[in-house]
């Protein structure tokens, strides 16, 4: 892991109240693996603790994309640091989806901030050596969606669920969407498919008995308020199946859905 | 600048630290191998209150961000004595750390069996906590009453054996000297202080306090001012008695200037959540500010 001081080379937004910041960090770049973070540190100090921010891309040898959503103090500022400034950030944090089963059909299953990941994941997976893979989106966006372009150039077929789109959009949530929209994981036999998820802990548990009814293994990242984002400060832990809480920035924030208690 | 004539290291109650640096509670991860530093860099390393069985802490969120601080109401989650017998404190040891465990407990009984089991163990000193503000029982309730804590302090020091007890104070009460004097005389080898600040912040959305916990330990460099005014009006009353003193040290500055105010040693705790290697910075920082009064 690094902690440095990083370029901004963009910070734009990309839809209401959301954000994507593109960093030179080439040490994070270079290491990254999707479903891990990166704090980011404000500037000033009067803001002491980091945003822990899901990585949404890595062009390597270089930049690292993060998206973001205004929701505080903390984020408005940083949605008005201009490119050319720098930023303190450490990563990459977390675990990654890390997952260890062979799967030839991958199913993204995100909600809100969660597509960010995601997003990052439909592009690794999608480079050569995983080009047989047919890659499946299913993303929900209570307002304005984003990122579908670089969702739509990874994936195989990507469906938007949305409930501020025209009469046209699919309204309703991502798991709705996964019932009347999903291709093949409906049919018997869904054998060969894995599952990622990550977005609001009500989503993320409707998405494990989804896929569970279904016999789809499935990964998520958990969102967290976190304190520090390095295994410190105990500030977000959660209950799994194993003896002991975990901490979602060290031991997680990927999980076999399985291992936690909804 | 006015200087004071202190050597680098420094004896806490017989124990020696290579500087005057440690970690506070509950701000340092204990990993395998180090991501950030070796532990032996640091005078001494304070690890998390640990009490005699797992305990799970508060429901979520346990922190939230202030101006120039934090409020945190973790509520003492850890995996119980034996756990740190058997992970965290050889993991420290084989690395040379010196190391002080901070305990926590319910009840006397508690404090106790924690005490008791570390007696026979390699850690090197005991911190009391008897300041946390945000367990229902324990915590702060045995820090507010002098006569309460110095009780316990007596009970705990009998079955801490050989180990030196060191009680830390909360800045929670209306004169902290009369606490700090009541522990000492019960018995206690030297004072940690101060712990956190009592806070509340609201959502301005729902309108209802942001931690689950309603309030919380307000730290950082907003509180910083209070652990200088304390340590001063501790020291005055207790010229001899080490002084470990914390809140809101940033910088080695911040670290002198406890110094200044009578403290032996310094503590950093936000800092640390804030940037992983602020307690090495802040040592090299002090190392700076005490060669130059050499």
């Amino acid at each position: 892991m690094n902690r440095g001081s990083y370029l901004i080379l963009n910070n734009e937004r990309l839809a209401d109240g959301v954000f994507e910041i593109v960093l030179e960090a080439p040490e994070i770049a270079a290491r990254a693996v999707p479903g891990q973070f990166v704090n980011l540190y404000l500037p000033g100090g009067a803001m002491l603790l980091p945003r822990p921010l899901g990585i949404a891309d890595v062009s390597p040898p270089r930049t690292v994309t993060l998206v973001y959503a205004v929701v505080g103090a903390g984020t408005e500022r940083l949605s008005q640091l201009p490119a050319g400034r720098r930023i303190c950030a450490m990563g990459p944090l977390g675990n990654g989806f890390l997952a260890k089963i062979r799967f030839t059909r991958l199913l993204l299953i995100g909600g809100g901030m969660g597509a960010a990941p995601l997003r990052f994941a439909a592009r690794r997976f999608r480079e050569p050596v995983h080009s047989e893979l047919y890659i499946e989106a299913f993303l929900g966006f209570a307002a304005e969606p984003w990122g579908l372009a670089s969702f739509g150039a990874a994936c195989d077929h990507v469906h938007v669920a949305s409930d501020t789109q025209g009469a046209a959009a699919f309204h309703g949530t991502v798991v709705d969407l996964l019932e009347k929209r999903g291709r093949f994981c409906s049919s018997p036999g869904a054998g060969g498919t894995l599952a990622l998820a990550c977005g609001p802990m009500p989503m993320l548990k409707a998405a494990a008995a989804w896929c569970e009814a279904r016999g789809i293994p499935l990964r998520v990242s958990l969102e967290a308020r976190m304190g520090c984002g390095y295994g410190a400060c105990a500030s977000c832990t959660c209950e799994t199946t194993a003896a002991q809480r975990k901490k979602i920035c060290t031991d997680g924030p990927c999980f076999d859905a399985e291992e936690i208690l909804w | 600048m006015v200087s004071k004539r202190l050597p680098i290291d420094v004896d806490i109650c017989g124990v020696h630290w290579k500087n005057r640096v440690t970690t506070a509670s509950g701000t340092f991860a204990v990993q395998k191998r180090s991501r950030f530093y070796d532990p032996s860099q640091l005078g001494c390393i304070t690890t998390k209150g640990v009490s005699p069985e797992p305990w799970p802490g508060n429901a979520q969120p346990r922190v939230a961000e202030t101006y120039g601080g934090m409020l945190n109401a973790i509520g003492l989650e850890n995996p119980g004595v034996d756990s740190y017998l058997e992970g965290d404190l050889p993991q420290l040891k084989r690395r040379g750390a010196v190391v002080m465990a901070n305990i926590v407990g319910h009840a006397a009984e508690e404090y106790c069996a924690v005490a008791e089991k570390l007696a026979g163990s390699a850690v090197d000193l005991l911190e009391l906590n008897i300041s946390c503000p945000n367990v229902k029982e324990g915590g702060i309730a045995f820090g507010t009453d002098a006569k309460t804590a110095a009780a316990l302090t007596a009970r705990v020091k009998r079955a801490a054996g050989e180990k030196p007890v060191i009680v830390k104070l909360s800045p929670n009460v209306t004169d902290i000297t009369e606490i700090a004097d009541a522990v000492v005389d019960a018995g206690a080898d030297g004072l940690s202080l101060i712990n956190t600040l009592i806070g509340m912040r609201i959502d301005l959305k729902t309108g209802e306090p942001i931690l689950a916990n309603k309030t919380g330990g307000l730290s950082g460099p907003a509180i910083h001012p209070v652990a200088v005014r304390m340590v001063y009006e501790v020291r005055r009353k207790l010229p001899r008695v080490p002084i470990i003193g914390m809140g809101g040290v940033m910088t080695g500055a911040d670290a002198y200037e406890l110094l200044l105010a009578g403290a032996d040693a310094i503590a950093v705790g936000t800092a640390a959540l804030a940037d992983p290697l602020a307690p090495v910075r802040v040592a090299a920082e002090l190392e700076a500010y005490l060669s130059k009064n050499e």
